[in-house]
């Protein structure tokens, strides 16, 4: 720029010296007026014109003397040669201003997006851990579980030990490996603590080429049973237990009472192959007689391993299941007595029990969607939040688009800003996903008294993920204003400001909508399940559920005797029974709500097996003296188990479906045979849920037994006007003074074990339950802020309503209805698309049809209430309204 | 100029700038000019006067400024009304014409 002619400058110096102003006011003044001429001149007027044209300079000096000051203004220059790095950080700081500016609307946008991505980012973690990364072991691809495939049997029931050793030595997989979970005692037993240790072959983490973190993972081949080498502990076990002292290798640890040197300290990461059901210690098999009662390797009824394997090169699992299959009808043919129809499965390793494995699937799709329409819903909230933003800066971007700053300079700092909310959102949400995963892992762990826990850790790809989908969503949502307000001709923006209002309302209309809609979906989702889990809770199982407790009782060899074991179970069952309170007492192998079935072969003279079978399998179980009326079940004829039986000839007492099933066949006094050995029923019992998953009653048998296991159940039910859990305290103390070195008992309600039963349905409903209720509270905020923008944008009509006499009922009325309008449309919508899905939901929902009308009437009051809220406060802001204020806001 | 004629002019001078800047937003020199140009003469007050005004009205929260780059590296200033500014020159104008109203009336036209 060529500087201004002497005379001018001059001019400018006399107006800034004799106005008397400060540095920096001088200085404005000086850059304006050089302005001024230098137009002028570039409009071809000579400097004489110009002086003539400005009038007397003592005027100027004057009026700025009297403190006409010029505005002291933040320097906003739109850059054009700065290098993009500098036009990126300018861009970022004045976002953070405007951000800085309008707080309440900025931090909406955060809380809202935190929600969304932090919601997301647990589910996804979920998924993850559960379904898609790789078990933590060497090369999982070729891994498969071998599982005995027994007929309507039972997925709980393994594999004898010699079986095991057939089909190992069959050479068909590379390697199997067999294994079983157990919990024992842990360190001094009287303080109650338990470990969850894995037996298992030497091949186990050798085959899993688990490396040792210290000392060694290698159990001695080949041990003599009995013999325990040592305990290989996880890296999670020692850090927490241990100390992740170095010095831990070879001391010595108690697990179950037996005293044991520890050799190993398992690789980080590692436990077990399980996911969600974490093994804290690898025992290696040979320690089996220590903690499975009576265990005798060479038995094979005794069935109590699960193998793994590693199949070999290009040889599918369907492949594999045939050619072992060989080998299981060679045993059947071996042992026909004990391995009739024994076939085996075998599939993929997942970390997933097989049996479990389709509906863990199924509800990671389902959750993934679930979480996946709350991202959408924050997302959509997120836009139409920036949507009004920027249309508050229409004026704005009209003035400097007239002004000639480029479109693509204005897009770049709207979608700068933008950005830099997303990002703020988007790490709250990644932060409150930390924290959330880890209440989750501490609440599964506690619900499942410490059997599920889940490390559910935030992967780097799911956050990646989750953050790239959130800022791509939330900068299409407010690329959209952006390309909007750009579009129209600067001229027409500054003047029809309010028609443009009016197109962006039918924009945040449809977006309200569809918010509500989804929340719709998601909130039925979770009524749903929370009614599964209600009706679950209310489920009559046929007896009293809160009135029976039960508890393990571990008599040990090492604590009891095995020849005093009969004798000091009766007394601990009568001392029970004797205890004030107590109806009755009785000992079973199996609490009165029961998750694992016994599948016991039968013979009924006169009734057919079933087509190629030539025996008929029912579920068992076996107790003591008195069993029924301790468990509060209700005998239809004949008697109780009775002290007797157990030293007579083999007694039982049936239930009512078995009477249907086998009919005439069976009656009080009539013998069956129950593995090979002739047995009596003496009564028959009410039917009664005793499998939870059942929902009509299967036939049962109760055996009376001389046989006591190792660990039996004690079994007492409060009686009438008593409280069962008040009774613990005199329960352990009979059990104490009976045993005086048995672990503490935890006595649990058959109400409890039948919720914790419940535990996926519950777990399911809480995180659906979570993500309804953000849902409906992202909904109200979005709702609330359309209503409230509607309202502001139509103040001015509504002060002439007021001017024409409306009351502020009409008011009320006027924008209530507005909000409403959207609110049914939405909830119409959200309804239709609940009904056509809730149909896949059928399975994860035992008990409750998914059209379920109470659900669908709640959410609809539900939304109604919310629609209400959000729009009372804007209407109400309405009806407050004064006729002139209104009209002066415009 | 006359003192009485002056007085006027003080009470014109924002009135007539919201006028001009409600049109579009221009810079100092363009104003000038458009105050000159557009009320034929009348109201070229002596442009000494305009900076002033300008920055009481801005002030005043009646007109913004905005800066943009030009080609040649300056940057120049442009003068906008606000909605307050638009507020208040539409309650000035309902005075003028209710003036200019009475004194034809008068016979003063």
């Amino acid at each position: 720029m060529s500087p201004l002619p002497s005379d001018l400058l001059a001019l400018i110096e006399q107006v800034v010296s004799s106005a008397g102003l400060d540095k920096s006011a001088g200085d404005e003044v000086r850059r304006d007026l050089t302005d001024y001429f230098a137009d002028g001149l570039a409009a071809g007027r000579t400097a004489e014109e110009l002086i003539a044209r400005f009038g007397p300079p003592g005027e100027a000096a004057r009026r700025f003397r009297k403190g006409v000051r010029p505005p002291e203004r933040e320097r906003r220059v739109i850059p054009t040669g700065a290098s993009r790095l500098e036009a990126l950080a300018r861009d970022v700081r004045s976002a953070l201003r405007r951000i800085a500016k309008t707080p309440v609307t900025s931090l909406a946008v955060i809380v809202v997006l935190a929600l969304g991505v932090g919601t997301s980012v647990v589910v996804y973690s979920i998924v993850n851990v559960m379904l898609l990364e790789p078990l933590p072991v060497e090369e999982p691809g070729s891994l498969v579980d071998v599982w005995p495939d027994i007929p309507g049997g039972n997925s709980f029931l393994g594999i004898s030990w010699s079986d095991y050793r057939t089909y190992r030595e069959s050479g068909i997989l590379d390697e199997l490996a067999a294994f079983s979970g157990v919990v024992a005692s842990w360190g001094d037993e009287a303080d109650g603590s338990s470990i969850r240790a894995t037996l298992a072959t030497p091949s186990y983490l050798n085959m899993l080429g688990i490396t040792p973190a210290l000392g060694s993972v290698t159990f001695p081949a080949e041990a003599p049973f009995g013999d325990v080498a040592g305990v290989v502990v996880t890296h999670d076990f020692w850090r927490a237990s241990l100390g992740g002292a170095d010095d831990v290798i070879g001391s010595t640890v108690r697990i179950g009472g037996h005293a044991m040197p520890v050799i190993g300290v398992s690789q980080p990461g590692f436990t077990g192959h399980f996911i969600g059901f974490p093994t804290e210690a690898f025992l290696p098999v040979s320690a089996a007689p220590l903690f499975i009662s009576d265990f005798d390797a060479a038995d094979r009824t005794q069935k109590f391993f699960e193998m793994i394997g590693r199949a070999p090169e290009n040889r599918s699992a369907a492949d594999l299941q045939v050619a072992l299959n060989g080998v299981a009808a060679q045993i059947e043919a071996d042992f026909p007595e004990i391995n009739r129809g024994h076939r085996l499965g075998v599939t993929p390793t997942t970390g997933v029990d097989h049996s479990l494995y389709t509906g863990v699937v199924v509800f990671a799709v389902i959750l993934s969607t679930l979480s996946l329409l709350v991202l959408v819903i924050a997302c959509l909230n997120v836009g139409g939040i920036l949507l009004v933003r920027g249309l508050s800066r229409d004026r704005e971007v009209a003035i400097r688009l007239a002004l000639g700053a480029g479109r693509g300079t204005l897009i770049r700092q709207m979608m700068a800003e933008s950005f830099v909310l997303v990002s703020i959102g988007t790490l709250a949400g990644a932060l409150l996903a930390s924290q959330a995963n880890a209440w989750l892992s501490g609440w599964m762990l506690a619900l499942s008294d410490g059997q599920i826990g889940f490390v559910i850790d935030i992967d780097g790809r799911v956050l990646a993920l989750t953050i790239a989908s959130a800022v791509l969503a939330a900068l299409v949502a407010s690329g959209a204003p952006a390309l909007h307000l750009l579009r129209k001709d600067p001229a027409t923006a500054l003047q029809a400001r309010s028609a443009s209002g009016r197109s962006s309302t039918r924009t945040r209309s449809v977006l309200v909508v569809g918010q509500v809609a989804v929340s719709v979906v998601l909130t039925v989702a979770a009524g749903l399940f929370g009614r599964t889990l209600l009706v679950g809770a209310q489920l009559d199982p046929g007896f009293d559920a809160d009135g029976v407790s039960s508890f393990v009782l571990d008599l040990d060899p090492d604590r009891v005797d095995e020849a005093d074991r009969w004798t000091v179970t009766t007394s601990i069952v009568q001392a029970v029974e004797n205890l004030p309170g107590i109806r009755g007492a009785a000992w079973s192998t199996s609490p009165p709500l029961e998750v694992a079935r016994t599948p016991t072969d039968l013979v009924v003279p006169g009734v057919d097996p079933p087509p190629g079978l030539d025996r008929h399998v029912v579920d068992s179980r076996r107790a003591g003296p008195g069993y029924f009326a301790a468990a509060g079940l209700t005998l239809l004829q004949g008697r109780d188990l009775s002290t007797g039986d157990a030293q007579g000839s083999p007694t039982a007492v049936v239930n009512r479906a078995f009477l249907d099933r086998f009919g005439p066949s069976v009656q009080v006094g009539s013998t069956v045979e129950v593995d090979g050995v002739p047995v009596t029923v003496v009564g028959v019992a009410g039917n009664a849920r005793y499998l939870l998953q059942d929902e009509t009653p299967d036939p049962l048998m109760v055996l009376s037994s001389d046989q006591l296991p190792v660990r039996a159940r004690v079994i007492y039910s409060a009686e009438e006007g008593y409280d069962v859990s008040t009774l613990s305290g005199a329960v352990q103390a009979a059990v104490l003074a009976a045993v005086p070195s048995h672990p503490r008992i935890a006595p649990r309600t058959a109400r409890t074990r039948l919720l914790d039963a419940l535990l996926p349905q519950r777990a399911a409903a809480l995180l659906v339950g979570a993500m309804g209720v953000m849902a409906v509270v992202l909904a109200g905020i979005g709702l609330y802020g359309l209503i409230q923008f509607t309202v502001t944008r139509d103040l001015p009509e509504l002060g002439v309503r007021v001017a024409l006499g409306a009351e502020r009922a009409d008011l009320m009325r006027v924008v209530l209805s507005r909000g409403a309008w959207l609110v049914l449309v939405g909830i119409g919508a959200g309804l239709g698309l609940s009904l056509l899905t809730a149909r896949g939901l059928t399975a994860l929902l035992p008990g409750v049809s998914p059209f379920d009308p109470i659900t669908y009437a709640s959410v609809l009051a539900v939304f109604t209430a919310i629609a209400l809220l959000a729009s009372w406060f804007p209407a109400a802001r309405a009806a407050r309204t004064h006729p002139t204020e209104a009209l002066r806001e415009s | 100029m006359t003192r009485a004629a002056e007085a006027w002019m003080r009470g014109a001078g924002p009135v007539a700038v919201l006028k001009v800047l409600d049109q579009r937003p221009m810079y100092g020199y363009e104003l000038a000019e458009a105050l000159d140009a557009q009320s034929g003469g009348v109201l070229a007050l002596g442009h000494s006067t305009l900076y002033p005004l300008l920055y009481k009205l801005e002030r005043q929260g009646l007109i913004a400024q905005s800066e943009s780059r030009l080609e040649s590296g300056r940057t120049r200033k442009y003068y906008t009304t606000t909605a307050t500014g638009k507020e208040r020159l539409r309650q000035h104008e309902l005075e003028w014409s209710g003036l200019v109203e009475a004194m034809g009336k008068l016979g003063l036209t």
